[in-house]
């Protein structure tokens, strides 16, 4: 009797350890404290210094991509220079602003008109010449006979050593000679003391060469 | 700990006995165990076992205190490992990432940097031929300059000739004056033999394919006839330059 006593006791007494073990491997919030703390790093680390080193890399691609693009951009122009013979190029920027020159001067420009006009044996009515922009244009009224003065509108344009636009042009036929009024503007550009812009879009001028014999002709009047 | 953990509960099922004041009989498994784990103090062993064996009233069998774990108890103790395993993890994963976005930006900048340093190289080889590009830029804007005059230009002369030959056509028609601006818009004022030859002349006006527009502005009669004005638009395209 005594000894069933005892061994319940031994019993309980063995249950309540193993109820104790039990209750030390069960999960509590301890176990927890990694995984959570973990996550909230994760979280504060997302925001303060994930999110900036994402965007800080991912506008470093971008700048790597505009880089390439521009290394792209200035090996061709780098090509397209290399197609440039400077002696030939030297010579053309000469001819061109012959034709299109840095300033054109009024007295210049009155005189190859006022020239042109005595060749073609027009008798001049009225001369004058001013400063525009980017030009200098004048009224001009001549008097001659009608297959001079055709001729005449013919030539001051296509055969000026300038680039010369007529302006309202006004013939008066008359029984034996033919009065002609007109504005001409002649051009020039002004060049700029700035250096060019390397990332400006880049186009060969030989591309034109139709235009450049034009200007060879031109400056070759002169 | 998890070994831990299971280490002690083997030790409860098997030694703990032992150790326990009580004279418990361990099981027969874990007397294989300790007779191969320590296989010196099997003597102590046995002298233990007579004694217990006396304390229990000569039975030799002995029966195990300690029940088996439940399964409840396994899923628990699982748990825990698999807890402890997640801890580790989420750190695992939380270096991870941390060194790929580090890693990733360390990348991104010094490919950036080494990109920048190529351009900066072909930059300053460009640079060397500046002149090259000014004085290819000087000519282009001449040759862009004439090619707009051109552009709207036209001649003078065709347009001449063409007012002539369609009086020739008319018969009868004189021109006083012909203006013409520069945009084709033109005005011709001049006297006619009679109205039906000035009404000819408007009609092959009106028909003709190098004029867009004609109007016919003043007319009037006179002892000579009729004097008229036209003013109109002519059409580039039929007087451009050649």
């Amino acid at each position: 009797m005594g000894l069933a006593t005892e061994s319940i006791k031994k019993r309980k007494k063995e249950q309540a350890i193993v109820a104790e073990k039990i209750k030390k491997t069960r999960l509590t919030f301890s176990d927890l404290i990694i995984p959570i703390a973990s996550g909230i790093v994760l979280v504060i680390l997302s925001f303060a210094v994930f999110v900036p080193m994402i965007n800080a890399a991912l506008g470093y691609l971008g700048e790597i991509k505009t880089t390439n693009e521009k290394i792209e951009q200035l090996e061709g122009l780098k090509t397209k220079i290399g197609l440039l013979e400077e002696n030939q190029l030297n010579e053309d920027v000469l001819t061109a602003r012959n034709v299109i020159p840095n300033i054109l001067l009024v007295t210049s420009f009155a005189y190859y008109v006022d020239e042109l006009a005595r060749e073609k044996g027009l008798q001049v009515e009225k001369l004058e010449a001013r400063d525009a922009l980017d030009g200098v244009s004048g009224p001009l009224e001549y008097s001659g006979d009608y297959q001079s003065v055709i001729s005449f509108l013919d030539d001051v344009q296509d055969v000026s050593p300038y680039i010369i636009r007529l302006k309202n042009v006004e013939v008066r036929l008359k029984e034996d000679d033919v009065g002609i009024s007109l504005d001409v503007s002649g051009y020039f550009i002004a060049d700029t003391e700035q250096e060019p812009d390397i990332y400006a879009p880049f186009q060969l001028y030989t591309e034109y060469t139709d235009v450049i014999e034009v200007f060879r002709n031109k400056a070759a009047e002169k | 700990m998890t070994e831990e953990i299971k280490q002690s509960n083997t030790h409860n099922r098997g030694q703990e006995q032992n150790t326990s004041s009580e004279p418990q009989q361990p099981t027969p498994q874990a007397q294989r165990q300790n007779q191969k784990v320590q296989p010196e103090s099997q003597p102590k062993q046995k002298k233990k076992q007579q004694s217990a064996q006396s304390v229990n009233g000569g039975s030799r069998e002995g029966f195990n205190l300690i029940p088996a774990m439940t399964k409840e108890e396994k899923v628990h103790v699982k748990k825990k490992n698999t807890l402890n395993i997640g801890s580790i993890l989420s750190l695992i994963f939380l270096a991870v990432i941390a060194l790929a976005i580090v890693g990733f930006n360390i990348t991104a900048k010094t490919q950036l940097n080494r990109r920048k340093s190529a351009l900066s190289k072909i930059e300053s080889s460009v640079s060397s031929d500046i002149d090259k590009i000014a004085s290819n830029n000087v000519i282009l804007d001449r040759v862009k300059l004439y090619l707009d005059v051109q552009s709207s230009n036209f001649s003078h002369r065709k347009i001449i000739e063409f007012f002539t030959e369609m009086t020739e056509r008319v018969g009868g028609i004189s021109y006083d004056s012909i203006e013409i601006s520069e945009s084709l818009r033109f005005e011709i004022h001049g006297s006619a033999s009679s109205l039906e030859r000035l009404a000819n002349l408007w009609y092959i006006f009106g028909v003709d394919e190098n004029i867009e527009e004609i109007t016919l502005d003043s007319v009037g009669k006179n002892e000579k006839g009729a004097s008229f004005g036209f003013e109109g638009t002519l059409l580039l395209e039929n007087f451009s330059k050649d």
